[in-house]
């Protein structure tokens, strides 16, 4: 029963901030962000070890609307595959193999709705609410086995945007999104519980998605925490054409089933066109 | 303009150093050969499900093992020691990685490789199938009809997507006197595959299994039990049927079997499973090794255990390597006389 209170509840204010968005008079944004990523986590149902690695595969979609309100829906894409030391080959049956690192997949999709609040001289704050998704599709490989695990939070929080604006859109602009309660599903205490074999069962990657997410729980800020920050200068090079560059960092710690502690810091280069 | 980008670089080395907060992760295990050893004991201790089924006093095995290992021990003598430790265990599902080494499996039979070769896949189509029998590049399936006799047979290398086969086997032996099941030398897998394409052969939903897992560190720390079923699905064939196993049918190829023994007009034919069918799990070792374990306790409908023990046959017969090598699978052989 709480369960579902707590989706209508994400339900009811995510459709309502959607209707209380819909205001004429915008000025439209799209940027695609590509750039380097780096990534340190420690996920104790999958390993005690923290697995760092570095990745060029780091990019960003960004559809903003700057009017009464601002408006963002952002797609954040990243993958690493950190191994602790080099792949190295081994055998198995007489067959020369080699072990081949982890492979992780970060995605995220959050939509903003916020509201210019403070303005004074240079600067201006925004502030509002966000819904938003933190999912990491996990590949652990060990030799010659693998396991797919998963982390995926649907979270509903609060973000604040402190600009130094100069026109145009343009300037300096920090960014924090502080999300308060999630959806949390992951995978189970060791990985492959019957719980885990039953949501595969069904042989569908779309419906097994939809059984992890099911099986998912409730989480509130002393299960989960989850911190996004992003610090990006803006500048013209058209009246309808921009560039950016901007440093993102996300931190994740979840306490249940096992730890995770998760930091990803990335640096991305970005062109913008207005609209 | 200097202004802004000063603040810029600011906030950027706030964002990494908070980046590089290691202090907030759990403290790691060492890279030495003493704390691997630790590690990968304190790991089945806290995580390995079936001691008891497996009789396997770990403590002992860590009074025996853990004084050999000094600072000092080089790879090949720590790979040498865990592998003796993880020997003790016995268990198909149990192996270790290291580079430039074999893999290590702590099962006897997989190590050793015994009575690896008298199971031949090639002379099952060669001398018992007659032409035309189905097969995919990997072989991970191969069916066809017994040569002179009205007897449909299929063998399966794994269990998994290659079970997607199985509706069209029973379709095109529908009228069959009887069906063959080899489920020799399969690797495991995925049960589930099985589990969901075998609706055909039953007429009502059985209880096959019942297994939990480990859900922390403490002795007795599971998850409930959960039972598994099959369930009707699709045109219900009703045939006797012949299962062959033998040592080296493992995992979600031994839950297969489970789930056939469920069924009244199964006879098994061969030799006792692996008797390793806990679901495994992979880990890894500061110097970059890895192994895998099994988190998982697994009880047949009977209530009975058979980790470390495997599922016996109705009709044993062990093939030998001469008769192989003359072109003959006396195993396969009984099981037709059986459908004959």
């Amino acid at each position: 029963m709480k369960t579902k209170k707590f989706i209508l509840l994400l339900t009811f204010i995510f459709t309502g901030t959607l209707l209380f968005a819909v205001k004429p008079e915008k000025v439209r944004s799209l940027s695609l962000g590509l750039g380097l990523g780096q990534n340190s986590r420690q996920d104790l149902i999958f390993s005690p070890f923290v697995h760092h690695e570095f990745s060029l595969l780091n990019g960003t979609i960004n559809y903003s609307i700057h009017g009464r309100f601002f408006q963002q829906v952002k797609i954040g894409i990243a993958t690493f595959d950190p191994m602790l030391k080099e792949p190295y080959n081994y055998s198995e049956d007489g067959e020369v193999k080699t072990a081949a690192p982890h492979y992780l997949l970060y995605l995220d999709l959050d939509y903003l709705l916020g509201k210019k609040i403070k303005k004074t001289g240079k600067t201006d704050l925004t502030v509002g609410g966000m819904l938003g998704t933190n999912t990491q599709s996990l590949n652990y490989v060990y030799g010659r086995i693998g396991y797919f695990g998963y982390f995926s939070a649907i979270n509903l929080g609060m973000f604040g945007q402190f600009g130094i604006p100069t026109q145009n859109g343009n300037g300096v602009f920090f960014k924090l999104q502080l999300p308060f309660v999630s959806w949390l599903a992951r995978s189970p205490y060791l990985v492959n519980d019957d719980e885990f074999i039953e949501n595969i069962s069904s042989h569908s990657g779309i419906k097994t998605f939809f059984a992890f997410l099911k099986d998912g729980k409730p989480a509130t800020w002393n299960t989960v925490q989850q911190v996004d920050a992003e610090v990006k200068y803006l500048f013209s090079l058209t009246s309808k054409w921009g560039m950016g560059i901007s440093g993102a960092y996300e931190f994740t710690r979840a306490s249940q089933p096992r730890l995770l502690n998760s930091h990803r810091t990335s640096v991305n280069v970005s062109a913008t066109l207005k609209f | 303009m200097q202004e802004k980008l000063t603040s810029l670089l600011k906030v950027f080395i706030l964002v990494h150093l908070l980046a590089g907060c290691e202090n907030l992760f759990v403290e790691e295990p060492a890279n030495n050969p003493e704390a691997i050893f630790e590690n990968l004991w304190n790991t089945f201790n806290e995580e390995y499900a079936p001691f008891e089924e497996r009789n396997v006093d770990w403590n002992a095995g860590y009074a025996k093992f853990r004084p050999i290992v000094s600072a000092s021990t080089t790879n090949d003598e720590l790979f040498e020691i865990l592998s003796q430790l993880l020997a003790t265990l016995d268990d198909g599902h149990v192996s270790m990685t290291a580079p430039g080494k074999n893999v290590f499996f702590s099962n006897k039979i997989r190590q050793e490789k015994t009575d690896d070769e008298l199971f031949d896949p090639v002379l099952i189509k060669n001398a018992y199938l007659e032409t035309g029998f189905k097969e995919d590049s990997e072989q991970s399936y191969v069916y066809g009809k017994i040569k002179n006799e009205n007897i449909g047979y299929i063998f399966f290398d794994h269990v998994g997507e290659n079970f997607f086969k199985l509706n069209d086997f029973l379709s095109e032996f529908e009228t069959t006197d009887g069906l063959i099941f080899d489920f020799r030398h399969n690797q495991g897998g995925d049960f589930t595959y099985c589990f969901s394409e075998m609706g055909r052969l039953t007429a009502e939903k059985r209880f096959v299994f019942r297994s939990k897992t480990k859900n922390g560190k403490g002795k007795n720390d599971y998850t409930e039990w959960k039972k598994w079923f099959i369930a009707p699905a699709g045109k219900y064939i009703e045939k006797p049927i012949v299962v062959l196993t033998d040592r080296y049918t493992i995992s979600a190829g031994e839950r297969s079997v489970m789930a056939f023994k469920t069924l009244p007009n199964v006879t098994l034919v061969g030799d006792t499973t692996n008797g390793a069918h806990g679901t495994m799990i992979g880990r890894e070792l500061a110097n970059g090794w890895f192994y895998s374990l099994v988190p998982q306790k697994v009880e047949l409908f009977n209530g009975i255990s058979y980790e470390g023990v495997g599922l016996a046959p109705d009709i044993p017969v062990k093939n030998n390597f001469s008769e192989i090598e003359s072109g003959t699978d006396k195993t396969l052989e009984t099981a037709i006389d059986v459908l004959k």
